[in-house]
């Protein structure tokens, strides 16, 4: 099969990644942070060292207030959640993912304001939209990195100035960009950084972090054992214990851990070249496609490796289904979870065509991948 | 108590906030030649399910004067 489905799960994992989930399972899936014994030891180890990794990767200085979750939608409710209360107000974009969409929707029922800023056809959030969104009641402004309809790359650090110049903490969902663009959290101004560990961190399924600046307090969401401060009822008041009650998925860690490592000998930069290199490639032999509507920006320049399409009057999802069934190939078709992106756009309701190249992708993919679609299109 | 029997065995066992700060210690008292192992916090210290480092009592000044270098923050020695 072609896998180019890598937005939604990467795939395939580096062969450390495997290695790394097997050797865990087997040897060291005891619960850590709990017993003191040998094995559990070796379980906190493992999960110390992860978080010492994540943020080498992230150029975050504190690496005990990276929470792990079950994805970036976990780590997004945590921030949202743990932030805002009733009379609160969140500034948010018109193309964010359900994973922000939701919960800032169950809030509002609940007496939490939200102002949506609606980004440009091509995706880009303007800071000064954000900064004149913001009132007196805002406590967080909540943007993806980049989207996940069409990768358009937002500049985040031009949006944590604009908000933290009124005084506002900024939540970034980099479900997009996590191991796949440069993120430094220091540099950028980031508050709040969700981050999926089975896309671009080429970890396992169910796994990802929260960090949470220094400064940022946040109420816990979910409450339990964290085999510390078993003596009192509340929550511990220190991270990463008072975010993370119940036993962590330590074999899923150990995976993203080896994702992780594998990123920082790799090189974050050499993965986004890489990938911008396939994005173009795309893009060009889409162009040779009679009737072919390529969404977002203009040019691969800084985008994430996200690409949507849609090629005359045909269903997306019959693209799909005869790029699966007679080609081999895996694309993922649809709204994506994110029905404002593609209102945004003019996609919604019907949908697009959206192709995610990754670090394993080859160019001979992309080729047979065109190569296919101008078959469907009738004009291979 | 424990001082007693933290004397009788030669350890001394310092005790931090989080899990992650024991285990950050363990690995910079490791770094710096310093003989020490993650144990069960001695329920003389606390009644915690929490997990302690002990250090040989030779090495005490050494691992206090390396935390306090890394600016790791023990709740205590015992």
């Amino acid at each position: 099969m072609i896998y180019l489905d890598n937005a939604a799960t990467s795939h395939p994992k580096p062969e450390e990644v495997y290695v790394a989930v097997d050797t865990a399972l087997r040897s060291c899936s005891a619960n850590p942070g709990r017993s003191g014994h040998k094995m559990a030891l070796e379980a906190n180890r493992l999960i110390f060292e992860a978080r010492e990794n994540i943020s080498r990767l992230f150029g975050i200085k504190h690496p005990e207030r990276i929470i792990f979750t079950q994805n970036a939608t976990g780590a997004l409710n945590l921030a949202i959640k743990g932030l805002l209360a009733p009379g609160d107000h969140c500034v948010t974009t018109s193309i964010e993912h359900n994973s922000v969409v939701r919960p800032l929707h169950c809030l509002s029922r609940q007496g939490i304001g939200v102002g949506r800023v609606n980004a440009s056809e091509e995706g880009l959030v303007d800071p000064e939209n954000i900064a004149a969104a913001i009132n007196k009641k805002t406590r967080l402004v909540a943007v993806n990195h980049a989207s996940n309809v069409i990768g358009t790359i937002n500049p985040v650090a031009k949006i944590a100035a604009a908000a933290h110049d009124r005084g506002v903490p900024v939540l970034v969902d980099a479900s997009q960009t996590a191991g796949t663009v440069s993120i430094n959290v220091e540099e950028s101004g980031i508050d709040l950084l969700a981050c999926p560990g089975h896309k671009g961190l080429l970890g396992p399924q169910g796994t990802g972090f929260l960090y949470v600046a220094p400064h940022i307090n946040l109420k816990p969401i979910l409450f339990g054992g964290t085999g510390s401060r078993s003596d009192i009822e509340d929550m511990p008041d220190f991270l990463p214990d008072r975010h993370e009650a119940g036993t962590l998925n330590t074999p899923g860690i150990a995976g993203l851990n080896a994702g992780v490592l594998f990123l920082i000998k790799t090189g974050v930069e050499s993965v986004f070249n890489h990938e911008d290199l396939l994005c173009k490639m795309l893009i060009e032999g889409l162009s040779d496609i009679p009737g072919v509507k390529v969404y977002g920006p203009g040019s691969c320049t800084r985008r994430a490796a996200v690409i949507s399409f849609n090629i005359g009057d045909i269903d997306p999802s019959t693209i799909g289904n005869r790029l699966d069934a007679e080609f081999d190939i895996a694309v993922r078709v649809g709204i994506h979870c994110a029905p404002g992106a593609h209102r945004t756009i003019g996609t919604y309701p019907r949908g697009t065509v959206r192709v995610s190249p990754g670090y394993f992708t080859k160019q001979e993919d992309i080729e047979t991948a065109v190569e296919a679609l101008k078959t469907i299109a009738g004009c291979g | 108590m424990m001082e007693k029997v933290a004397q009788t065995e030669g350890l001394r066992v310092f005790v931090f906030k989080s899990t992650y700060l024991t285990f950050k210690a363990e690995r910079a008292f490791k770094k710096a030649g310093i003989d020490c192992k993650v144990v069960t916090k001695p329920r003389d210290i606390s009644s915690d399910c929490g997990l302690a480092v002990s250090v040989a009592g030779n090495h005490e000044a050494k691992a206090d004067l390396l935390l306090a270098e890394t600016g790791i923050e023990k709740l205590g020695v015992w």
